[in-house]
């Protein structure tokens, strides 16, 4: 494991992200609402660039009764979508949405001196 | 049949008209009898029937059905355990004939409802005997399903009563619609069994107008109406919905169960949003439902069978289905002789399967 150095808090602010290079391999690193993620930037489907991707939160739904339209909501989990396929991973787990047996590589991140760290 | 006790999960009750006018009530009644006492060209046709001859003009014969009719005084309740010897089996599920119909009846769809209610009466009265292995299903009318409730709702107790049957060709919305709710909550309800039958009415038309030969529009037909509602139901969420509800599939062989799981599990990876009601993969619901084995395919290499056998969760899964008479029926002999599956497994196959899902 090692703590990879990304960028000053300053310099990825809410909302943003960047993808960085580290011993070959393409990282992505996330601010969301003041959390920060960091992923794998290759899709385990088919390679695609899965830190390019649409972020959302996990569509849900509850079987609200018989006859009537299931309800559908947001969870509070940040998803990541893969551009390629649609592939869909909880940012926080890196796991697939469809299939708890797939996994996107997440990695820590923490913050010292106002520097942010992933642990790769 | 010799060491193995069996049960035709999928024999057809091949219902007259003029069997079940006593049991329509007014108007239809009078109407049915203006038209004709038998069961002919002028009331035939209130329950349309699709083109294509069955029996590939005259190639296939029926010559022991016509012998056991004969001497009877034609298609009456009294033939069937003639057919149950004939075919060496325990225990029969007979299915209405007229209702592989309801996936053409567009307009007046009344005559759903009427046959399924007309039907049960008369197969409660004259024809079903648990105590002789003689049971039937109730025809699910989907196209009213309050009525469909009611009936079951009336129906379902009745020991003779195994299971509720829809036809797989037709349905508009197909059967993942919330509009059958009410009909999954009340076969869950009373531990009735909900078969998807494939039918042959309606298939002239219902994917793509003009195909020349009936195996053309028989081997698509059946296959794409199961496909579709299999569709319907996994990504609508009715398993979710209704964890109970035991879901049988019929009259499609079994190489395309495996197809559909994988193609779904496929798309779900990449789609799942648009199936939110779902907690696993569509395979994996698919692996609790079960298949009625007719039409069987048997591959020169049956080791490919097996595969398939394995691939949907093993013999658990199957179910021994005749669908005798019909014209592409399986004898016992299409599971007993086959040497890709063991003693045990054909037991489960042509029996044990049935017991589990209608406690016959």
């Amino acid at each position: 494991m090692t703590q990879v150095k990304i960028c000053n808090v300053a310099q990825l602010p809410p909302g943003e992200r960047k993808t960085i290079e580290f011993n070959g391999m393409s990282i992505g690193v996330f601010n969301i609402d003041g959390k920060y993620y960091a992923a794998l930037n290759t899709c385990p489907h088919r390679g695609g660039p899965v830190c390019t991707g649409r972020l959302g939160k996990e569509l849900l739904a509850e079987f609200v009764g018989v006859g009537l339209r299931v309800r559908e909501y947001y969870g509070d989990s940040p998803v990541l979508s893969c551009p390629w396929h649609g592939w869909e991973f909880n940012l926080e787990t890196g796991v697939h949405l469809a299939d708890s047996t797939i996994m996107l590589p997440t990695y820590k991140v923490t913050i010292e001196n106002e520097t942010i760290f992933a642990e790769i | 049949m010799g060491d193995f006790r069996v049960v035709d999960s999928d024999a057809h009750y091949m219902e007259g008209l003029d069997q079940l006018v006593d049991y329509f009530p007014e108007p239809w009644k009078t109407r049915l009898l203006g038209g004709s006492k038998k069961d002919k060209a002028s009331i035939a046709g209130i329950y349309p029937i699709s083109t294509g001859d069955r029996s590939v003009f005259g190639r296939i014969h029926r010559d022991e059905f016509t012998e056991i009719q004969r001497k009877a005084g034609g298609f009456t309740p009294e033939i069937i355990p003639d057919v149950m010897e004939f075919l060496g089996v325990d225990a029969i599920n007979m299915l209405s004939q007229k209702m592989l119909t309801f996936s053409r009846l567009k307009g007046d769809d009344e005559r759903a409802t009427l046959l399924a209610n007309a039907y049960t009466d008369y197969m409660l009265d004259k024809v079903v005997d648990p105590s002789e292995g003689i049971y039937t299903m109730i025809p699910l009318p989907f196209q009213e399903p309050r009525e469909a409730v009611d009936l079951i709702n009336r129906c379902a107790g009745e020991k003779g009563i195994i299971g509720g049957c829809f036809v797989t060709a037709g349905p508009e919305p197909p059967f993942g619609n919330r509009k059958y709710d009410p009909i999954y909550e009340a076969a869950e309800a009373n531990n009735l069994p909900v078969v998807f039958h494939a039918g042959g009415g309606g298939i002239d038309e219902f994917v793509t107008a003009g195909y020349e030969k009936f195996i053309e529009t028989h081997v698509l037909g059946f296959l794409m109406a199961n496909q579709s509602q299999i569709t319907s139901l996994v990504i609508q969420g009715v398993p979710e919905k209704f964890p109970d509800l035991k879901i049988v599939f019929q009259e499609s062989g079994v190489f395309w169960i495996p197809l559909m799981m994988h193609r779904l599990d496929t798309e779900y990876l990449k789609r799942q949003s648009e199936a939110p009601l779902l907690t696993k993969k569509p395979s994996e619901y698919i692996k609790e439902m079960y298949f009625g084995i007719q039409p069987l395919e048997v591959p020169d290499d049956l080791s490919h069978l097996r595969h398939v056998i394995d691939m949907i969760g093993g013999a658990d899964r199957l179910l021994y289905a005749s669908d005798y008479p019909h014209w592409d029926y399986d004898p016992p002999s299409a599971i007993i002789d086959l040497p890709i599956l063991s003693k045990d497994e054909k037991q489960r196959i042509l029996a044990g399967t049935a017991n589990e899902v209608f406690g016959i």
